[in-house]
């Protein structure tokens, strides 16, 4: 791997965070989360209580990035990529999304107005909220990269990153997500309410964040984001953690505990976001503490539980089990 | 998964469980040391089941008390105020004596309640506190056993295990199982497999030194255990009369309670003697060896016990002129030394002119003399003497290999017994003495003194007052027998010896010796006596005041003792005065019966202690300043029947049977007779045929019949002269070999006595090749349970320092690394365990975690820097650089430096290594395999 190389990408994806953290504050771990899934070509989903920062979260990654899509001028005045927001309510239709035909006095013909789904970060708010057809819709195009419309196929642009955000389930008025449709997400991570004194620095300069987030710095490119991504790709990993991997999928099926183990896809998007994470973490290879900080917003949402109890315990023992075996295995070559 | 230890509630079946194995133990050894204390310590004698009983009751209620988190702050003064109102309660009782004995036995409850609440307390904190628990109980039973050490009692093998054991035991067992004991959070499954494990791991252990010392000492043990029971069927097959006493005396050693008749020879003047090898294990005593004899040292002890056995019979040749008998104390030893530091008087080797006849009356032969003419000489009496004879007949239950006779024994003859007492007595023997026709002794019977008696004790006085000083006596002797030691307690019976010598004006030897016996019968001002005689004088030493020892108590405090320290008193105040004086052991001969006038009987409770008295020209003469002890004068069983005078014998051949028994006759060749009562010696030997057909067959000390007679067997033939039997009479002119040559055929035997043979040779053990020697010593179960507690200790001792040697191992494994990997990951272990162990636990994070969050913010040991590089080298497959080696060879020595530092020292550092349970934390292997562990 090219060493400057790999100092730039560093140095980008550390002012990134830096940019996102000046809006974001006290949330430095989720925010590499949120990049992590950036990164490895996924998509995130927030499950939080309203008021928690997730609609900020989106809004600044997405200024932070300039440059526009291929085929459009973008939307936003500031110049930063093509960032779009759905409220997702009870009486949302697939249409809404993906956009319509619609009839062209000029041309006589049935035009096709494309949704707000064309777009480079798209923050679906209140996924929940929505009938499950139109999640089916949104997680279709989340999975394929590309929007059927009657006789025509669109694809998104290469660099379209959804973050969702949901209520907690508990809530009323919610369509919970099929494990199916979950197990697209690369992520699901919850903000949670920040401490104390990060709380009383945000009131003291709320109107200073305000301010901040109408002019935050555009510090990466279109073109930087996507070759971050093809070089998240290229991180080495060691062919033991992969074998970690493999027991941990493997140790999630077995479980008495756990009804429904981790998916093949599950641990192939469990690799991707390792890779990712580790370029976040300034490293070009994965080590064991990737396995412990990743597995939790990798997989927890895979899983279904027979209990809470296991739903607290269970994955973290499987994953703790493989740290310790790594943390004591060998160095293996010369 | 919380890790606050107080989080938990205790349940009650928690708190049974503890209870049963942290409190029941510990009251157990509590109780096992009060046993012992019980027995060395007369003073606490409210019954040990009572007071194991308090100790164990506060033991468990605050051992509960402190389980529910009761505060020690509030608890223990509130206990303390009660138990302090309880004892003025105690006190201010009515009545004086009883309040007295009240009062000291609510002391000791006290204590037993203070100890019991604490060790509770101790119990329910950190473990590293049980030492003090431990270290009360190991100085409690060390305590009682040096106690027993001093009075130089029993210090076998045995009794050493049976009162340290215990203790030993329990300090193991906490030391291993405490730990889980007190982690022991909730009774679930795996906590209890845990415990479980652990406590088959104990047993296993113990097990474990038990096996190894059996097995490599099995061998031995099969020999020893052939060697007694041959010994034993041989025995049952000689004697079954003896059997009773075989089986008592059979390896038990001299415990202090054995015996068919419970009788207690610890305490005062008797002693059963034991005989030892060269490994000091005792021996089983032959027949003749075994039996009470008086002790060889004579120490203050805090009491007397007696027993009623016989000890032996004697018929004393000593008249008053007009018939009376006159009875003699028979002497057994002198005890001239006395060892100022153990209180006690001695036998002393060197002792100028030494009037002790050395002769062991088991060794002579039947009816043969033995005599030592120099004693006469050495008693240095010119005047007032004469010789008396005596017959003394031991009982089977006395030891015989030393001389009891009157006064100064010259001479003995062994000689047989009639066949209707040889089963009551053993041995007998005829002893002359050279004896003062002086009366002296009879300080016993003052009271009832005959007007002849009294006048001869008169005369006696008279004639010893004559000897004004010791002018002219041996120097030599002078000064050994008024060697007087120094120190306080010494410098203040001097004084008191000149105190009662000055009040009583008395100049000459016998004036002083007669103050101090008169100082020993008077009153005081409310005219009791100011002496008694106890058997008890009990052990009532004050350690603040100098004079406070056996003898001290006796002269200045309590004034009561029994003979040991009459006499020793005595002895001591004499040679202050500088009167030649020695302590002397024996029998007093108490004359209760007119019926066999000149015969005596002697009870175990008669053995006694006096003084003798050097005057110059009279010799040794015996005066007794024992005070009035009326249980003294009565016998526990009226006087027996004297056994017959045994008849005399014309012949009595030392020699060697040819043949055994036939036709009742025996051919024996010998070369000494002992013919009409002269011994002579042959010079040609023929041999005669004997008709043993009536003769008494006696195989050592024992009956038994003629198929004992076996070819060359060394036997004595005794023939009586009796009126039916032609006896050939002594020719004095004729050769004695003619005259023998010329005696009829078969001479009629009375008595045929088998020497015993010497015990054959032992047996090789089958196995042909060398044995080292240590292999042949005997060993016994009291030392292979030692040797089982050692190793035991041993291995759990090892067991602790198996995280040092893991340490010490993983430490050399860098060095032998072969690639900087190898190295580096070795390092890294090594360090891991090095701050698990000294510094804190790596819990649930990673090492990265571990090393940024805990070990750098604390240490600065550039641990992270270290741990980047490691896990670069581990999964990013690259090769190590230059820079990477420097920070490994810069790191390894630093962060022990930096740990040890942390530690404080470098003995604490190593002391963090030998939390077992920890290391085992960190050495415990990985999970290997992916099949679902059950959760908890």
């Amino acid at each position: 791997m090219n060493n400057e190389q790999t100092t730039a990408s560093r140095e980008k994806l550390s002012l990134l965070t830096d940019n996102i953290g000046t809006i974001i504050r006290g949330k430095q771990q989720e925010i590499r989360y949120v990049i992590t899934a950036l990164l490895a070509r996924g998509h995130i989903l927030l499950e939080d209580n309203p008021g928690a920062g997730k609609t900020q979260m989106a809004k600044t990654l997405a200024q932070s990035i300039s440059g526009a899509l291929a085929d459009e001028a973008p939307l936003s005045q500031s110049g930063s990529v093509a960032f779009r927001r759905i409220q997702f309510t009870p009486d949302l239709l697939p249409m809404d999304l993906i956009g319509s035909h619609i009839f062209d006095d000029v041309k006589k013909d049935f035009i096709f107005k494309k949704g707000p789904l064309f777009t480079n970060v798209l923050l679906a708010d209140e996924i929940n909220r929505a009938s499950p057809k139109v999640q089916s819709a949104l997680l279709e195009c989340m999975a394929e990269n590309q929007i059927s419309v009657a006789d025509r196929t669109y694809h998104l642009d290469k660099f379209f990153f959804t973050i969702a955000t949901q209520n907690p389930i508990e809530m009323e008025g919610t369509y919970p997500l099929p494990a199916a449709q979950l197990d697209r997400f690369f992520m699901k991570i919850s903000f949670g309410y920040v401490p104390e004194d990060v709380e009383f620095d945000i009131f003291q300069n709320y109107l200073a964040i305000g301010n901040v987030r109408e002019n935050v710095k555009q510090v990466l490119s279109y073109n930087d984001v996507v070759s971050l991504q093809q070089e998240a790709e290229e991180v080495y990993i060691h062919p033991e953690l992969l074998r970690s991997v493999v027991n941990i999928t493997q140790s999630t099926r077995r479980h008495p505990d756990i009804s429904l183990g981790c998916s093949t896809r599950g641990g192939i998007i469990f690799i991707k976001c390792l890779k990712a994470w580790s370029l976040i973490m300034q490293r070009n290879y994965v080590i064991e503490d990737d396995l412990r900080a990743l597995a939790h917003p990798v997989l927890h949402h895979r899983l279904l539980f027979r209990n809470r109890d296991a739903q607290r315990v269970a994955l973290s023992q499987i994953v703790d089990r493989e740290v310790e075996r790594l943390a004591k295995m060998r160095i293996s070559g010369q | 998964m919380s890790k606050k230890p107080h989080a938990h509630r205790l349940t009650l079946l928690l708190l049974v469980l503890r209870l049963l194995t942290l409190v029941l133990p510990t009251a157990l050894v509590g109780t096992v040391v009060l046993y012992q204390a019980n027995i060395s310590y007369t003073a606490l004698d409210t019954g040990i089941l009572a007071q194991a009983a308090w100790f164990a009751g506060a033991l468990a209620v605050s051992y509960i008390l402190f389980a529910y988190r009761a505060r020690f702050i509030i608890f223990t003064p509130l206990l303390l105020t009660g138990l302090w109102i309880t004892s003025r309660i105690i006190r201010g009782l009515p009545g004086e004596f009883d309040v007295f004995v009240a009062v000291a036995r609510f002391d000791l409850i006290q204590v037993l309640i203070v100890a019991g609440w604490l060790i509770g307390w101790i119990l329910n904190l950190s473990r590293w506190l049980l030492v003090i628990p431990a270290g009360i109980f190991l100085t409690a039973t060390l305590a009682s056993i040096s106690l027993n050490a001093f009075n130089d009692l029993d210090l076998s093998p045995e009794f050493l295990l049976r009162n340290l054991l215990p203790t030993l035991l329990w300090v193991l067992y906490m030391l291993f199982m405490a730990p889980a004991l007190q982690d022991l959070r909730e009774i679930k499954g795996k906590q209890l497999l845990n415990l479980s494990l652990r406590t088959a791991g104990f047993v296993a252990l113990v097990l474990l030194a038990f096996f190894i010392v059996t097995e490599s000492y099995r061998n031995t043990l099969k020999e020893k255990q052939g060697e007694i029971t041959q010994k034993a069927s041989k025995e049952g097959k000689t004697s079954d009369k003896n059997d009773g006493q075989n089986e008592d005396d059979k390896g038990k050693g001299n415990s202090p309670d054995k015996g068919k008749g419970g009788y207690n020879e610890r305490k005062g003047l008797l002693e059963r003697p034991l005989k030892y090898d060269e490994n000091g294990k005792p021996i089983k005593p032959e027949p003749g060896d075994d039996g009470l004899r008086l002790k060889d040292t004579m120490q203050m002890d805090d009491q007397m016990s007696r027993n009623d056995y016989v000890m032996f019979c004697a018929r004393l040749e000593n008249f008053f002129p007009d018939g009376m008998p006159k009875p003699l104390y028979f002497t057994y030893h002198h005890l001239s030394l006395f060892d100022p530091v153990k209180e006690q008087f001695m036998r002393d080797v060197n002792v100028p002119m030494n009037d002790e006849m050395n002769a062991d009356p088991v060794k002579i032969p039947l009816y043969n003399t033995v005599t030592d003419s120099s004693v006469i000489r050495k008693s240095m009496a010119v005047k007032k003497r004469k010789i008396i004879e005596a017959e003394v007949y031991m009982a089977s239950n006395t030891w015989k290999h030393a001389l009891l006779a009157p006064s100064t024994a010259f001479s003995v003859q062994s000689i047989a017994i009639d066949k209707g007492f040889d089963t009551t007595f053993q041995l007998a023997y005829r002893v002359k003495s050279y004896a003062t026709t002086l009366t002296t002794t009879y300080a016993m019977e003052k009271a009832a003194y005959k007007p002849n008696v009294a006048k001869a004790i008169q005369d006696s006085y008279e004639e010893l007052n004559s000897v004004t000083d010791y002018a002219g006596t041996d120097p030599a002797v002078f000064r050994y027998y008024t060697a007087y030691p120094r120190g306080v307690l010494f410098d203040s019976i001097k004084m008191l010896a000149e105190k009662i010598v000055r009040d009583a004006g008395a100049k000459t030897p016998l004036e002083k010796l007669d103050a101090i016996d008169q100082y020993f019968r008077s009153t005081d001002a409310s005219g009791k006596p100011l002496y008694k005689y106890t058997l008890n004088p009990g052990k009532k030493t004050d350690p603040n005041i100098p004079t406070a020892t056996m003898l001290g108590n006796f002269l200045f405090k309590t004034h009561a003792g029994y003979c040991t320290y009459y006499a020793g008193a005595t002895v001591l105040m004499l040679r202050s005065l500088g009167v030649p004086t020695r302590f002397t052991t024996g029998f007093a001969t108490i004359d209760r019966s007119d019926k066999n006038k000149g015969w005596y009987w002697f009870y175990g409770r008669q053995a006694h202690a006096w003084t003798q008295v050097f005057f110059p020209g009279y010799g040794w003469i015996d005066f007794d300043t024992t005070v009035g002890n009326s249980d003294q004068q009565d016998a526990p069983r009226p006087d027996g029947t004297p056994p017959l005078p045994p008849p005399r014998p014309w012949l009595v051949v030392h020699g060697v049977a040819e043949t055994g028994a036939v036709n009742k006759r025996v051919k024996a060749h010998f070369s000494k007779i002992n013919f009409h009562n002269n011994e002579y010696m042959l010079t040609s030997d023929e041999g005669k045929t004997f008709d043993v057909s009536l003769s008494r067959v006696k195989y050592g000390l024992k009956d038994t019949t003629l198929a004992a007679l076996l070819p060359n067997d060394s036997v004595v033939i005794v023939c009586y002269s009796d009126e039916t039997r032609k006896v050939p009479a002594l020719q004095n002119d004729a050769d004695m070999n003619a005259q023998v040559r010329n005696f009829d055929e078969p001479i009629i035997a009375d008595e045929l006595h088998i020497k015993p043979r010497p015990q054959p040779a032992k047996p090789e053990p089958k196995k042909p090749e060398p044995k080292k020697p240590e292999k042949k010593e005997p060993v016994d179960i009291p030392f292979i349970l030692w040797l089982t507690g050692g190793i035991a200790a041993g291995l759990v001792l090892l067991l602790f320092l198996v995280p040092v040697f893991a340490w010490l191992w993983m430490r050399s494994r860098i060095a032998a690394a072969r690639t900087a990997k190898e190295r580096a990951h070795r390092i890294y272990r090594l360090a891991l365990f090095t701050f698990h162990q000294t510094v804190t636990e790596r819990s649930n994070e990673t090492p990265l975690d571990y090393a940024r969050h805990t070990i750098d913010p604390k240490l600065h040991t550039g641990f992270e820097n270290f741990m980047h590089t490691y896990l670069r080298l581990k999964y990013a497959g690259a090769n190590t650089s230059a820079d990477d080696e420097q920070q490994l060879r810069a790191f390894w020595p630093a962060f022990v430096q930096a740990t040890r530092k942390n530690a404080g020292s470098s003995l604490r550092w190593w002391l963090k290594f030998l939390h077992l349970a920890k290391a085992q934390r960190f050495l415990r292997r990985p999970h290997s395999d992916h099949s679902p562990e059950s959760t908890s």
